[in-house]
């Protein structure tokens, strides 16, 4: 999930990771606010790149089995 | 004064950490990242950005759900959501209150939030004097609350006002022991909760207006799936309203304090409102308010090379990692050309502010009202003072005189939605 509380916008996440992450019209996150959302086990590592390198820490990923 | 081991016997609230915040921080810092206190049967306290940052991450290990400080022992009638809840619930509660407290929806306040602020300028400008927490900081933020976001009546403002100031900011008065400042603390949240639970329960039966208190009463699914109970969203309420008084009222009286004392700052963010933003997240930085927050130990590990047993408290002294050196240069001086990549004044992790835009949104305004409204600021007479209460870092005096202004027209308007 992306929390919309903490994204600032600053597109760090979708140029690490743009198969997950990507912009909204005004550079947001685009599934900040969307609540838990699944990813491709495939593309976690990427995911956990962008969750680290977030300025604010609006990321977070957990693995659910 | 005695030397103090800070190794055995930091504590948070001692009497004199306020006072030399400075000098205490420091030391803790280069000298030993992690204590053991023996205050309120024993807790951790974690000092450096890279500590913080890694245990407050990290949820799995260390929850939130035994509370935020030390012997809160999980009365489930008082609780503060989503602060002491953990992911995958705590997550949802979060994206309600984002959808309300994020960036843009914000924004859209800032008519009602200037408002506010001339409407409290105009409260004392005439005079040339000020005691500006009593007649600002600690106004400001509860109207942002109730008027703003809540849309609760301008009129019962002074009411839930005084309640919220005994339950989260007031001082404890002359002559008043500890046990009767507790039981006034205790008074004022109970109040607060009887007026939030009323709203609540008014605002169920009405059409709903698509506002955060909507949102709020639309609620959540627990993890298994089931809706979250009544209390639950009360205890969403009260959160978000102790998490936004008392600390965005040290952040403004912060503001209001470096304006005062740093007259050449001063003049280049007048004559520069591109300065603004990276200034107030200097301040931000350097009035931190949260002075630490807690995380409990779910298994035995180790924090900055330290073992941790399962179940001890960490406390994460956010305000103390704000002045790392190894992060900071000349952590202690204001420098609001100064970059900061990243504002550990939030917090970090699940649990980071979720009311940070609202806080940066009133110190940008305030910062713009004042530089144009208020001339020749200084410190007066008096006591500018500081307390510590475990969690917060509390303004509790500023007293301040400057050039008569002119009061101005303003219009409070009871915003719908």
């Amino acid at each position: 999930m992306v929390d919309e509380a903490l994204c600032q916008a600053h597109g760090k996440c979708y140029a690490i990771a743009s198969k997950v992450f990507g912009p909204d019209a005004d550079g947001y996150e685009e599934h900040s606010g969307k609540g838990w959302v699944e990813i491709p086990p495939d593309r976690l590592e990427e995911a956990r790149a962008a969750e680290d390198a977030c300025p604010e820490t609006a990321i977070r990923v957990i693995e659910d089995d | 004064m005695k030397s103090v081991d800070y190794e055995t016997e930091f504590d948070l609230d001692a009497p004199d950490f306020p006072d030399r915040f400075d000098e205490i921080s420091e030391e803790v810092l280069t000298k030993c990242p992690i204590v053991q206190s023996p205050a309120l049967g024993g807790y951790k306290v974690v000092f450096r950005d890279e500590d913080i940052r890694t245990v407050a991450k990290d949820w799995q290990t260390f929850s939130n759900r035994f509370g935020y400080e030390p012997n809160r022992n999980g009365d489930d009638n008082a609780r503060l959501f989503p602060l002491e809840i953990d992911p995958p619930y705590q997550a949802r509660w979060r994206s309600v209150l984002g959808r309300h407290l994020g960036t843009r929806m914000v924004a859209t306040k800032e008519p009602s939030i200037r408002a506010h602020v001339n409407d409290l300028l105009n409260g004392f400008i005439a005079d040339g004097q000020c005691e500006f927490v009593e007649q600002y900081a600690s106004q400001l933020p509860g109207r942002m609350f109730f008027s703003t976001f809540l849309h609760v009546p301008l009129e019962d403002l002074p009411y839930v006002q005084k309640a919220t100031d005994d339950a989260v900011s007031v001082p404890i008065a002359e002559g008043e022991s500890d046990e009767e400042y507790a039981a006034r603390r205790q008074a004022g949240w109970n109040t607060v909760a009887e007026y939030l639970e009323e709203y609540l329960r008014k605002r169920e039966k009405e059409p709903p207006r698509g506002d955060i208190v909507d949102s709020i009463l639309e609620g959540v699914e627990l993890d298994n799936g089931e809706q979250a109970p009544w209390k639950h969203k009360l205890f969403v309420m009260l959160d978000v309203l102790a998490g936004g008084m008392t600390t965005t009222t040290f952040v403004l009286a912060g503001l209001a304090h470096f304006l005062a004392t740093h007259p050449e700052d001063r003049a280049r963010l007048a004559a520069d409102p591109s300065l603004h933003a990276n200034a107030i997240e200097e301040l931000l930085r350097y009035y931190a308010s949260i002075l630490a927050l807690g995380r409990t130990a779910m298994e035995d590990t180790e924090v900055a090379g330290c073992p941790v047993k399962k179940g001890e408290m960490l406390m994460l002294a956010y305000s103390v990692g704000c002045r790392d050196p190894e992060i900071y240069e000349n952590p202690n001086q204001i420098d609001i050309d100064r970059e900061i990549s990243s504002n550990l004044a939030f917090g970090w992790g699940s649990h980071r502010c979720p009311g940070n835009s609202i806080a940066r949104l009133q110190m940008r305004i305030t910062l713009e009202e004042m530089l144009r409204r208020i001339d020749d600021l200084e410190l007066a007479e008096g006591v500018s003072a500081i307390s510590h209460s475990t969690v917060t870092r509390n303004w509790d005096t500023l007293p301040l005189k400057f050039k008569p202004g002119n009061v101005e027209s303003v219009e409070l308007v009871e915003e719908k939605g």
